[in-house]
Parts: C-alpha cells; structure tokens; sequence
C-alpha cells in the first residue's frame, strides 16, 4: 500500500512512498513523511491543517523549529488558500493533446469541423 | 432534383451543418460518416456514406474530399468555415470548380464568387427549462453543463462541480442545443457547433479552445470568456453563474442557405443580385 496523502512543492501529486500509517482521523493509508503524532496519536498532515493546527514534525525531525521544505502542511491547499487545489493532472487538461491532432493531415483533423 | 451535402470528415460539424440545411430544404441526401447515420434519422434526412448521383451537390469544408477522393460530376457549392489561410490558399486550384463559396464564419481568404451568411446550426426548438432540466436528473442547484468537450477537462470539473457545489452533467444528447436551457453555465471547447449553437442561444459560457492544426479555436472564442488555468476557470463559472442569461438570437444561416439552394434549383447559376439580398453585410 501506498501513500495517499499528495505532495509537491508547485503541483500536488500522489505521494507514493510507503505507507505506515493509518490516520486516525481519514483512515487514509499515509507514510513516516506525511504522519505527524500528537500523544501518540497518529495523524495526517492534511487532517491538522483541516482542523488549522501546527504539527509537529515527522518522528526524528528536529522539533524544535521545525521546517521542511517537503512537508506539505505548508504548501497543500488548505493553508495557501487554495493556491495548490489544483493539481498537476487539472493543470495538463489545458496542455495541448497529443501530437496526432495537431499534425499530419488537415483532413484527419478532428476538431472545430 | 437530387442534391446531395458531401459532410466527410472527422469532427460533427460538417454532419450538423448538412443536417441543418437538408432538414429545412426538406430533401436531399447527407454524405457522412456512419456514426451520422442515426442523427440523420432523427431528423428524416436520407444518409449515405457513398456519394449519390445528385444534379446538385454541396461540399463542406474538404475542396477535395475528405482523403483527395471527390470527383465532382454536377455544379457544386463550397461550404466554409473558417481554417488558416493557408488550407484554402493551397487549395485553390480545387476550389475553382465551385460555382460559389459560401463561408458560415468570416472568410479566412479572398475567394471568388464568395457570400458570407451566418452560422449554419441545427438551432433545435429549445426545451422549456424544467423539462430540460428533469431530462438531466438536475436538482436545486445550479447545474454546469459540458458541451462539445473531450474527457480530458472531467476530473478537474468534477472537482470544480463540488467546490462551488453544482450539478455537472455531460451534454452527449442529439441535437445537444435542445437541453442548453437546462444549464445555469456551459463549459465548452470552441467548436464551430458547439460555439455558435451556445452563443445564438445566450446561456453563460466558458470556453476551453483547443489546438487544432487548421481551424483556429483560440480565435473564434476571442471575444468571449475563456479560461487558460484551472483556477481562472473556477473564476470564470464563478462570475457567470450571476451573469444573467442573454436573450435567444443570431439568424437562421441554415434557412438562408436553404433559400439560396432553392433559388438555384429554380433559377439555374445565380447572379449576384439573386444572391446579395441574403448574404450577412
């Protein structure tokens, strides 16, 4: 089983690690990097931020000040605003499609007709 | 007199402009691919996939047919769309056996013995909102209505659809115009069918043009809302969904066609005068 919470920096995808985890409040399948334990109980990343609290690190991360730049409580959704409820798949929906449509001959050209 | 519209090619709207005019001329015959067949049965209009002996015919779009293959044997008329310049200028020599062109978008080249009339649509008598809307299984909320879009843009207007909590339903319907009242907005690519069926109807739009190696959809939505991104797409059905709906309007350029075929049919090769009166100024 794999990760289900999604990360990255710009475009949120799947996150794919292992996971390890299950959170206690989605029941989603999560790994080491996107759990985060409050007396002992363990919770994704994206379930604290539903409920606009700051978790602690991910176990052996360094409490104390802690910041990294892959944990996606500071860049998912939620606390920019919505800035990554897009992900990268809605994105490419505006990509061109494939080639074949765009080349070869006009009279193979599906579209606008 | 046997007229045929020859509406080979890939997309729908070589199909729905021959049906526009063949369903108002009352005869003649479609020359489309077979997954026409039924909306021309709907519709009482005579279908092929081969072209029939016709003392008159009508070629949309394709100079040369589809794949190089017309050869025309009766006085014929070119219908066209809007392309880049560059598909008719490569084409001319092809178009010179037209009697007249007939452009149902602004001519994209100077062409000889050309009239301009307005879109050619099937402009289907629109449902009363609530029958439309039932046909949809749509409830309270505002129902987002895709038209003339491939599958690509589902995931990201599903998601779009629950965050502003509407009621997304795919238009895959014949003639799809009908249901248009059922939409509180519509999401379409910038297909020729699609665009001006939507625009003559006056529901709020969004459009999402996609490339296309001749025609130019980016253009044809040029003045109207389009969206490059997701999130300027959420804003988009956002603003629209309290942009009152337009009245219905447009001309008929499907029944100005029909009139100028029957002009011919009457009256032999057709002078400009018998033409202008019912070319778009």
């Amino acid at each position: 089983m794999t990760c289900q919470e999604r990360s990255g920096f710009l475009f949120a995808h799947p996150c794919d690690r292992p996971s390890a985890w299950k959170c206690h409040s989605c029941m989603r399948d999560i790994c080491d990097s996107h759990i985060r334990h409050i007396d002992e109980i363990p919770w994704c990343v994206s379930c604290l931020k539903k409920q606009n609290v700051t978790p602690p690190g991910p176990r052996g991360a360094q409490t104390q000040g802690y910041y990294s730049y892959d944990d996606p409580y500071w860049y998912a959704g939620l606390y920019l605003a919505g800035y990554s409820f897009y992900d990268a798949d809605d994105y490419r929906a505006f990509d061109a499609p494939g080639r074949a449509s765009v080349g070869g001959d006009f009279e193979r050209d599906p579209g606008g007709s | 007199m046997n007229i045929a519209y020859y509406a080979m090619g890939g997309g729908h709207g070589h199909a729905m402009r021959g049906l526009a005019l063949l369903s108002r001329l009352g005869h003649g015959t479609l020359v489309a691919p077979e997954r026409h067949r039924a909306w021309a049965e709907s519709l009482n209009v005579v279908f092929s996939t081969s072209m029939p002996d016709a003392d008159f015919v009508l070629v949309d779009t394709f100079p040369r047919g589809v794949t190089g293959e017309l050869q025309l044997r009766a006085p014929a008329w070119l219908v066209a769309r809007w392309t880049r310049p560059d598909f008719y200028e490569s084409r001319r020599d092809a178009i010179e056996r037209f009697e007249r062109v007939v452009w149902c978008e602004e001519p994209s080249i100077e062409l000889p013995n050309a009239i301009r009339i307005p879109p050619i649509l099937l402009r289907p008598p629109p449902l009363p909102r609530e029958d439309a809307r039932r046909d949809f299984d749509a409830g309270s909320r505002p129902l987002l209505m895709v038209l003339g879009l491939g599958d690509r843009q589902r995931p990201l207007l599903e998601k779009i659809a629950r965050l502003l909590g509407l009621d997304l339903r795919f238009n895959d319907r014949f003639p799809a115009a009908r249901w248009l009242p059922a939409a509180d907005v519509v999401v379409s690519a910038a297909g020729y069918h699609a665009f001006h069926e939507i625009e003559a109807d006056g529901v709020p739009a969004a459009y999402l043009p996609q490339p296309r190696q001749y025609d130019d959809q980016f253009r044809r939505a040029a003045h109207r809302p389009v969206a490059h991104d997701p999130r300027e797409l959420e804003s988009l059905i956002r603003r629209l969904l309290t942009t009152p709906r337009r009245p219905a309007s447009a001309p008929d350029g499907a029944m100005r066609l029909a009139e100028l075929v029957e002009r011919r049919m009457k009256l032999g090769v057709l002078a400009e005068e018998e033409v202008a009166p019912l070319a778009l100024r």
